[in-house]
C-alpha cells in the first residue's frame, strides 16, 4: 500500500513537472491598452499560474549587469521607443541560487507565469512575473 | 500573483528598500528628500523600485530638478537611465526648470536619451522650442526625427510652414519613423494624412534577421486604429499575414483606402548581418547573402561585389569568428548604443558595446567598407566607416 502511495506521488510529481508549456507571445500579452485597474483580456487572465513559453529580449534590471538572478523580458530589441509599457515587461526570476548571463537577441523563456498588478508605493510597477525554468 | 515569483520579488524589493533606508510611501510630500529619491531612481538594483522612484521624481516637477542636476554634476550624464529621463519627459508636472532640463538633454548630441527629452519638450508645446523641433527633422536618429515632428505638430497652428516639413516624416525612408509618427498623429488628432502609413503598417511582416520589427509595429498600429474604429476587425497578432488579410482589408475600407499590398517576410537566405543601433547617431542595418550585401531595414540598397571580393569578405568573417569562438554573448556594458553581429553558420550572436568591439570584427567591417569603396559604392563605404568611428577596435 505504501509503495502504491509512493508510486502515485511520483506520478503526480512527474505530471506536474512535465506540464506542457503554453506558447504565448507579447502579441497577446501586450496586445491591449493597459491602465491600472483595467479588466485584462480573458486570454491573458487564463495564463495566470500556467507554465508558458514566451519569446522576447532580455534586459538587465540595471544597465551593465551580466550575471542575473532577475531580469526583464521585453518586446523590443533596442528599447528605442522609450520605457516599455507595463504589459510589455515580464519580470523574470531565476530559480533560487541560480543566475544567468545576459543573452543578446531573441530568447525563449519557459516557466510559470503570474498575472496581476504589483504596486510599489502608489504606482503599479508590474503586471507579469515569471519563474524561469528554461532559457533557450 | 502567488508563490515563488511573488515572494522572490517582494523579498527583493523589501531587501533593497531596507538596505537603502527608504520608506514605502509616497514621497510627493512637503520636505521630500529629492536627492535620496533621485539616487534610488538611478541606483536601485531593482527595476520596479527604479520605476516607482522615477515616477515620484517626475511628479515632483521643478522641485526635483536641482537634485537631478546635482547627481549629474557628480556622476555624469551617462549615469542617467532611460526610466528617469522618460518619466520626466512624460510627466505634466513642472514648469521652467523641467523644460530647461529637458532642453539641455535634447540639445546634447552625446546624450543617450535626447529623443525622449525632445518628446517631453513636444508635450510642453513651447514656441521657444520651435526651432529645435524643426532642426530635429534632419537628424540621423529616426526616433529624434519623430520627436521633432511631434513638436512641430504640436505647434502647427503657429508655424504652418514647419508643419509641412514635419508631415514629410510620414514619407521618411525609415519605415519605423513613418509608422511611429503616423500613430502619434492619428492618436492625437485623427489626422487623415496618417492613415496610408498606418494601413500599410498593418500589412507589413518584414523582419531583420530574427527581429520581427514590422509585426511589432503592426500590432501597435492595430491598437491605435482600433481605439478610433471601435473594433480590430478580428485582426490577430499571432496569425499569419495572409490569415489577417480580411481584417487588413476591412481596416483599409474603414480608412477609405484601397487594400494595401501585403509585405510578407522575405525568403532571402541571409548568411548574417550587422546592426548598429545608436540613440545618438541613428541606426545602420547590413545583411549579406552568399552573393550580395543588403543595406537598410527594408533592403532598400543592394550591392553585388565582385565574386572574389565577396568571398574574401566571408573569409575575413570566418577568421574573426574563429578567434572569438563563444556563440552568444554580450560584450562590454551596453546601455543604449550597440553593434550586433549575427552569423548563421557557425551560429554567432554578439551584442557589443561601443568600447568593446573585438578587433577581428572591426577588421571585417573595415574590409567591408573598403570592398564597397573599391567596387564604386563610396557613399555606402563612407556611411559604414562613419558608424565605425563610434565603435573602435578593442584589443
Amino acid at each position: 500500500m505504501a509503495s502504491l502511495r509512493l508510486l502515485s506521488l511520483a506520478t503526480l510529481l512527474f505530471c506536474a513537472r512535465s506540464e506542457d508549456p503554453i506558447a504565448t507571445s507579447f502579441t497577446t500579452l501586450a496586445g491591449f491598452d493597459f491602465t491600472p485597474g483595467v479588466q485584462l483580456p480573458q486570454e491573458v487572465v487564463d495564463l495566470d499560474d500556467k507554465t508558458v513559453r514566451v519569446q522576447g529580449f532580455m534586459q538587465a534590471e540595471k544597465d551593465g549587469d551580466t550575471d542575473l538572478s532577475y531580469f526583464l523580458l521585453i518586446n523590443d530589441a533596442c528599447g528605442c521607443q522609450g520605457t516599455p509599457k507595463l504589459n510589455e515587461i515580464i519580470y523574470c526570476a531565476m530559480p533560487e541560487s541560480h543566475t544567468t548571463k545576459l543573452l543578446p537577441g531573441l530568447v525563449k523563456i519557459t516557466g510559470k507565469l503570474f498575472v496581476g498588478e504589483e504596486k510599489e508605493g502608489e504606482d503599479v510597477v508590474g503586471l507579469y512575473y515569471l519563474d524561469v525554468d528554461k532559457i533557450e | 500573483m502567488s508563490t515563488r515569483s511573488n515572494s522572490a520579488f517582494v523579498c527583493g524589493l523589501l531587501f533593497t528598500l531596507v538596505l537603502r533606508g527608504q520608506e514605502i510611501e509616497s514621497p510627493v510630500a512637503a520636505g521630500a528628500d529629492w536627492p535620496a529619491k533621485v539616487k534610488v531612481a538611478i541606483e536601485s538594483p531593482r527595476y520596479a523600485v527604479q520605476r516607482a522612484a522615477s515616477n515620484d521624481v517626475a511628479r515632483a516637477g521643478d522641485a526635483a530638478v536641482p537634485a537631478i542636476r546635482a547627481y549629474v554634476e557628480s556622476k555624469g550624464k551617462d549615469a542617467l537611465p532611460l526610466l528617469l529621463v522618460d518619466a520626466m519627459a512624460q510627466s505634466d508636472a513642472g514648469g521652467d526648470a523641467v523644460r530647461a532640463l529637458l532642453r539641455g538633454w535634447a540639445t546634447d548630441r552625446e546624450f543617450f536619451w535626447r529623443a525622449q527629452a525632445l518628446t517631453g519638450l513636444a508635450r510642453r508645446k513651447s514656441p521657444l522650442d520651435a526651432e529645435l523641433f524643426a532642426q530635429a527633422l534632419q537628424d540621423p536618429s529616426h526616433v529624434f526625427r519623430v520627436a521633432g515632428a511631434k513638436g512641430v505638430h504640436a505647434l502647427a497652428g503657429a508655424a504652418p510652414k514647419a508643419w509641412d516639413a514635419a508631415r514629410a516624416v510620414l514619407l521618411d525612408p525609415d519605415p519605423r519613423a513613418r509608422v511611429l509618427f503616423a500613430m502619434h498623429l492619428f492618436a492625437q488628432t485623427r489626422e487623415p494624412a496618417a492613415l496610408p502609413a498606418l494601413v500599410a503598417a498593418i500589412a507589413d511582416d518584414r523582419a531583420f534577421l530574427d527581429d520581427d520589427w514590422a509585426r511589432r509595429l503592426a500590432v501597435q498600429t492595430v491598437q491605435t486604429l482600433a481605439r478610433v474604429a471601435g473594433t480590430n476587425f478580428d485582426y490577430q497578432g499571432t496569425r499569419s499575414l495572409a490569415g489577417n488579410r480580411e481584417a487588413i482589408a476591412k481596416f483599409a475600407k474603414w480608412a477609405e483606402l484601397d487594400p494595401p499590398e501585403l509585405r510578407e517576410r522575405d525568403d532571402v537566405q541571409d548568411l548574417g548581418g550587422v546592426e548598429v543601433r545608436s540613440c545618438r547617431h541613428g541606426d545602420l542595418f547590413l545583411r549579406w547573402t552568399d552573393t550580395e550585401l543588403h543595406f537598410d531595414l527594408d533592403r532598400g540598397r543592394k550591392v553585388v561585389l565582385p565574386a572574389d571580393a565577396h568571398a574574401a569578405l566571408m573569409q575575413a568573417l570566418a577568421t574573426a569568428l574563429d578567434t572569438n569562438s563563444e556563440a552568444r554573448r554580450v560584450v562590454g556594458k551596453v546601455v543604449c548604443d550597440y553593434l550586433q553581429l549575427t552569423v548563421r553558420a557557425p551560429a554567432r550572436l554578439w551584442k557589443v558595446a561601443p568600447d568593446a568591439v573585438p578587433a577581428e570584427v572591426h577588421r571585417f567591417l573595415v574590409a567591408t567598407a573598403d570592398a564597397l569603396a573599391t567596387a564604386g559604392h563610396g557613399g555606402l563605404a563612407s556611411e559604414l566607416r562613419a558608424r565605425l568611428t563610434q565603435f573602435p577596435p578593442h584589443d
